[in-house]
């Protein structure tokens, strides 16, 4: 024991009897912890002394040693970079504690007077920086405060992807025949095996001894010249291998594949092993340790290669992160993992059957602790050959999944236990079988787990029934009838919207569950947000059909998780049998980006994103003309915004008003429809006549709130259009609203004016002119903008944008609908005027238009907001969701803060605090009670605290003022109120803590959570509280 | 996460019972019309819009819904659903209120049905036999007196209450009691109960008498509608006097 060692953790303030998030001992990690497998593995390889997680993913590594020298630091940095798990590791040395990134490439032995690069911070050992420092961890603003120190950029799978990937490349460019890169993919793959049989000691020099070969590891191989012996050794070597350890790996035909390679592929294997970058020729460090890489980010990193093949057949990458975060939610609730099967319907690199193998194998070897080297390799083998199973119809795909599954095998067995297995000869079975092929892929596949050939061509006879369907399928509209996805659904009556291939394998992956088995795949968003009637039949039947037990919404993070990703995704949990309609729940969680998200790729879902949707409602939903905008309701917004958008959507629509091409004929005033297609080069064309010549084009900046002749140019006023173009003129006459695809840019004409189809028009009678200026003035509203942001299916999910069909559904009653009609019919009247105002006034004054309209806006927007009735309390709702939301949605870079990634302010802080406080004193009113409030923050601990006291209602007293103690002492003073089996909370996390006549609240620092919104739900929560309280019996 | 919730916060909050019975009877004096055969579900669902449209609803820490099924109802009850609810905003598992409403004194053509035995055996009964509010010491009942003769209407109703004064847990005299936040409204009672279920025992129901808009102007009808009850001291156990 180092006397680093001596209560280090308690100095941190951590208890791991108290923090089920702190693991001193590898012993106590428990089963249900969804990663316990990583955890066992990193105290292990890292000689670890403790672990401090959240959401279940390794957050800081401790590791006490007898003092900080830059030889050990180089050491312990590289293993720890390599192993590419946990942000942060923090060295304990008696008199000192060192903080390093994960993220940071390990460089050569450092100059022992500099820093190391990978130095964040050093600490001193006493409690409160200490403790402090914990928080800052846990609650991202350590990521903040030190942003630079890192970002996935540097970490070890992105580091070694780069590099893989410029290696690639260069392979690729020596050949002329595309044939062969699938050669070179093999090659590259094989090496890094092979380099991984080195690092882990599995093979060496005696190794090589034995063939007639001379050096300690591959890099020795590669730099014989000349380049051809450089190959003759390369290829003696890999025969040997594949006599040793059998498998796909080495299945191919090694002399004809040994023929094709060149000696400029041996330099640039050789430069990429000896650590030049080959893309630049620049010399550096061999950061790579694979004794050290999870197999699981080598897996990745083959997938990455794998996917950027076939982006024509909708796969694409998985990155490590979604791969994690999909099985633990696909097994959660398993209690053990043994005794049952698991099939990847998709399984590309075989990154789930990996996760999966390395579960199993370590349940298994805590269950037979003891087992001998021989058992435990027979028994492991047979582990992966009885309860995986994988199909994939690429290939590449399955060879890379049998070539993961090995490295995951041997990484279960010591060194020793290789080489006997070796010794034996054959030691990995064939694992890949291409039922199209004559022969089995290589030798004979007497284990063959990974099936090479489309999961639709194959019945359940063929693929037995498993208990987890787990993938992370193609996407894209490419399931046509022709296909055997689109032929299969169509001989099961399935419904699959927009030929999206992914909703087939939903279908189809319940088909191969046994009764009570579950199914959790990646999917695109689009099943769950498309509208249009297949969409929601589809989803009402899947729904129906099948119990779904969560949904895991990763919208928000796609720009900064998935980087070239086109389309956001989601994680779906569901099992075959059929839900409880009336009283079924389903659990809806729906991060959102932060500082832990782009800096360490570590997901937090607060409990603001957690909610639960009853079956029945979204049913109810389903069936309703909103389906099925459930899913985005309880995105972004909160148990009030929801309960103003119900309000809201009970007025009439505007689709009442409205007409559209191809509606049925109803009594409708208004027309709707998109302007003319210009005639393209191979169209068929017709003539269309204006009732104008004037014209306006989409991108016009003049399309705000109203427009003038003098903003249009003139055009002929007949027009050869493509002869499916609209060609009702109607909606170039006045009077009429004009709205860009999009809903950017929104104006009035009084005049007849036309455009083509990037713009839409409404039209309407003469009469109903000053109710065409008040819909214009209503759609350019803050309020439209809440409802559109709030109801869209692509905003905030995909593009900022309302399709038609959104904008229809948009509330709009007309005066007679409302309680004060004659109120109403002012205000529809005052607002006319006051455009016709502005426009008048900017006849005479052009230069000042952007003043003028932006003064009349200002007007307008309180008469919109008196016509629907808004509250002042829902004017928050609206202003915090244009002003703090909306900005911040799907963030690309943190290097642009968004106001929910920001710090509260004090003033944040204080008119939060003022409004839960009058949002409680306006139910205190009959106690003769009122609270007021104090406010207190600390960016160092990324926490911001208000203490809520109880006073006389008489008692004359600001109703807000500054928190006069100390934030840390406060929240310790707090935790350890709290009953002991509560006391494991997570206080980063939002905490609420009555005392006497106190009330607590520690919240996330950051801007979202200090909103006046915010205080509207937690005065809710707090009175929702008190009240159900009150019910229960004396 | 919420920890040790004291009783100094217990008491700040009074009941929102009157501030509920506020909203109702502001919904209903904007009821338009309706025939006097309109059966209760238009009625009520009708009534549902008008709360939930209510502007003052923002101000109130709940949301309303409309014929919620009562997933803790015990095995051999019926699934009764509850015809509007008001739960907590940010926790709906929790019923904090529910009312429960009935037509009475409905013309079928040929007589006029009282309907008080519906509104005592399928309403008042449900509370008392713990089907609806099992968590809670209190419910309301909401007569749409459809010939807007309120006060037959009442005295029905009491009839009835005393026909089944023990299996409804009230001690005689059996007759409603006036409102602690709505004293004046001859309409606005109130009645206690002891509940012989695993539900909470001492029990109120709030009963508000409203007329169908429309009906005709010769019975006294509900008084004016008062906008807040913030001076009036409010205890939903307290005994009448």
């Amino acid at each position: 024991m180092t006397s680093a060692m001596t209560n280090w953790q308690s100095e941190f303030g951590l208890d791991p009897d108290v923090d089920p998030d702190f693991i001193m001992d590898p012993a106590e990690i428990s089963d249900e912890i969804p990663q316990a497998y990583t955890l066992r593995q990193a105290f292990d390889d890292l000689e670890l002394n403790g672990i401090l997680c959240t959401d279940n993913t390794p957050l800081i590594y401790f590791r006490c040693v007898d003092a900080i020298e830059p030889e050990l630091v180089t050491r312990l940095h590289r293993q720890f970079w390599n192993h590419g798990r946990a942000p942060i590791l923090v060295l304990i040395s008696k008199n000192e504690i060192h903080v390093y990134s994960g993220m940071s490439r390990p460089k050569e032995h450092e100059n022992s007077d500099e820093k190391p690069g990978s130095l964040i911070t050093q600490l001193e050992r006493v409690g409160p920086k200490l403790q402090a420092f914990i928080l800052s961890v846990r609650s991202g603003s350590f990521f903040k405060e030190h942003a630079k120190s890192f970002g996935p950029y540097n970490r070890v799978d992105q580091d070694l992807l780069r590099n893989l990937g410029n290696t690639r490349d260069c392979l690729r460019e020596q050949v002329s025949d595309t044939k062969m890169f699938e050669l070179l993919d093999a090659l590259l793959c094989r090496l890094v095996f092979t380099c991984y049989l080195f690092d882990r000691h599995v093979i060496d020099k005696q190794y090589l001894k034995e063939i007639g070969l001379k050096g300690d590891h591959l890099r020795d191989l590669l730099k014989v010249r000349p380049q051809s012996k450089a190959k003759r050794q390369l290829y003696k070597l890999f025969t040997k291998l594949g006599a040793d350890f059998n498998g796909d790996l080495f299945a191919e035909d090694l002399s004809s594949e040994s023929s094709s390679i060149t000696d400029g592929h041996i330099d640039i294997l050789y430069e990429f092993f000896h650590a030049t970058d080959v893309s630049t020729g620049q010399k550096a460090f061999w950061p790579y340790d694979f004794k050290f890489i999870p197999i699981e980010t080598i897996s990745a990193i083959y997938e990455h290669f794998l996917k950027k093949e076939n982006k024509k057949d909708g796969a694409f990458y998985t990155p490590r992160f979604l791969a994690e975060i999909t099985l633990d939610t696909a097994l959660e609730g398993f209690e053990s993992l043994l005794d049952r099967t698991y099939l990847d319907p998709a399984c590309g690199s075989g990154i789930f059957l990996v996760g999966l193998f390395n579960r199993m194998a370590d349940e298994w070897s805590r269950k037979y602790p003891r087992a001998r080297n021989d058992k435990r390799a027979d028994e492991l083998r047979e582990l992966m050959c009885s309860s995986l199973r994988g199909v994939d119809k690429d290939l590449t795909a399955c060879r890379i999944t049998a070539f993961s599954l090995y490295l995951a095998y041997l990484d279960k067995l010591d060194s020793v236990g290789i080489q006997e297995l070796q010794k034996k000869g054959r030691a990995l079975p064939n694992l890949v079988v291409n039922p199209t092929r004559e022969k089995p892929c290589g030798h004979v596949a007497t284990q063959a787990i990974i099936k090479c050939t489309d999961f639709f061509l194959e019945n359940v006879s063929s693929l037995p029934k498993v208990d987890l369907v787990i993938g992370n399928p193609p996407w894209g509209s490419i399931a046509a009838s022709n296909t055997p996805a689109g032929r299969w659904c169509e001989n099961q009556n399935k419904e699959i919207p927009d030929k999206q291939i992914a909703s087939a394998f939903i279908w189809k992956s319940a088909d191969h569950t046994l009764p009570k088995g579950k199914v959790c795949l990646v999917l695109p968003s689009g099943v769950l947000f498309n509208q249009g009637p297949k969409a929601v039949t589809f989803q009402n039947d899947w729904v129906r059909s099948y119990t779904i037990d969560r949904i895991l919404n990763l919208a928000d993070l796609r720009l900064v998780l998935f980087h070239k990703a086109l389309h956001p995704a989601l994680v779906v949990r569901y099992s075959q049998n059929a839900p409880d309609e009336s009283n079924h729940k389903i659990e809806y969680w729906a991060p959102k980006v932060s500082w832990s998200l782009t800096q360490a790729e570590i997901v937090t879902i607060f409990p603001e994103d957690r909610s639960q949707l009853s079956l029945s409602d979204l049913l109810v939903n389903l069936a309703g003309p909103d389906a099925p905008q459930i899913w985005k309701h309880s995105f972004w917004g909160t148990p009030r915004d929801q309960k103003f958008l119900d309000r809201l959507l009970d007025y009439p629509r505007l689709n009442a008003l409205i007409q559209r091409p191809g509606d049925k004929l109803e009594d409708k005033p208004w027309i709707l429809s998109e302007g003319f297609q210009p005639v393209g080069k191979n169209d068929k064309a017709k003539a269309l006549k204006l009732p104008s010549r004037k014209f306006i084009g989409a991108r016009s900046t003049a399309l705000n709130l109203f427009l003038h002749k003098t903003d249009c140019v003139d055009i002929s006023s007949t027009m050869n259009v493509r002869e499916r173009s609209n060609s009702n003129t109607k909606i170039y006459k006045a009077p009429h609203v004009l709205i860009t695809k999009g809903f950017n840019r929104i104006a009035f004409a009084d005049f007849s004016v036309s455009f083509q189809h990037a713009v839409r028009g409404i039209n309407g009678p003469k009469k109903d002119r000053n109710l065409l200026i008040f819909l214009t003035a209503f759609l350019k509203s803050r309020l439209a903008k809440y409802v559109g942001f709030h109801t869209a299916s692509s905003w905030a999910i995909y593009r900022p944008m309302l399709h038609v069909n959104e904008i229809l559904r948009l509330p709009f009653p007309l005066p007679h609908n409302l309680e004060d009609e004659d109120r109403a019919q002012c205000i529809v009247d005052e607002v006319a005027g006051l455009v016709d105002g502005a426009s008048h006034e900017v006849k005479h004054s052009t230069l000042r238009r952007d003043q003028i309209i932006e003064r009349t806006t200002s007007e307008i927007e309180p008469l919109v907001e008196e016509y629907f009735g808004v509250h002042p309390l829902e004017k928050i709702l609206i202003e915090d969701t244009l002003n703090v939301i909306i900005p911040s949605i799907q963030v690309k870079s943190p290097k642009k803060p968004v106001p929910t990634m920001s710090y509260a302010t004090q003033n944040n802080q204080t008119i939060y605090v003022k409004r839960l406080c009058s949002t409680l004193n306006l139910w205190s009113t009959r106690t003769g009670r009122i609270v007021k409030g104090e406010v207190g923050q600390s960016s160092d601990l990324g926490i911001g605290l208000a203490k809520i006291t109880i006073t006389a209602a008489d008692s004359r007293c600001d109703s807000v003022g500054e928190l006069q103690q100390d934030l840390l002492p406060l929240l310790h003073k707090l935790l350890n109120s709290i009953p002991r089996e509560q006391q494991s909370i997570d206080p980063v996390r939002g905490l609420m803590v009555f005392d006497k006549n106190l009330l607590y609240l520690v919240k996330p620092i950051w801007q979202r959570h200090w909103t006046q919104s915010a205080a509207l739900n937690d005065a809710d929560m707090i009175a929702g509280t008190i009240l159900m309280k009150t019910m229960e019996p004396a | 996460m919420i920890v040790g919730l004291s009783d100094e916060w217990a008491k700040l909050i009074d009941p929102l019972i009157p501030e509920i019975f506020c909203l109702i009877v502001s919904a209903w004096s904007g009821m338009k019309p309706f025939p006097a055969d309109q059966k209760e579900n238009p009625t009520t669902k009708k009534l549902y819009k008008r709360l939930i449209m209510h502007r003052d609803i923002a101000e109130l820490p709940f949301r309303i819904d409309y014929q919620l099924m009562d997933l803790d109802t015990e095995e051999g009850e019926d699934d009764g659903e509850m015809d509007i609810v008001f739960s907590p905003t940010c926790n709906r598992e929790n019923i904090y209120f529910c009312l429960e409403c009935k037509r009475m004194n409905v013309f079928n053509g040929r007589k006029t049905h009282p309907y008080s035995g519906e509104y005592v055996t399928r309403g008042m009964f449900r509370f008392i036999s713990g089907q609806y509010s099992r968590i809670g010491r209190c419910g309301g009942m909401l007569a749409y007196v459809m010939n807007g003769d309120l006060s037959g209407a009442m005295s029905a109703v009491e009839r009835v209450m005393k026909t089944h004064h023990e299996k409804l847990g009230m001690t005689p005299p059996i007759s409603f009691h006036k409102t602690s936040f709505r004293p004046q409204d001859d309409f606005m009672k109130e009645t206690h109960h002891v509940r012989n279920t695993s539900a909470t025992s001492s029990f109120s129901i709030y009963h508000l008498f409203v007329a169908r808009p429309g009906a005709e102007k010769r019975w006294k009808s509900s008084g004016p509608v008062k906008k807040k009850y913030s001076d009036i001291r409010f205890n939903p156990l307290k005994d009448d006097d």
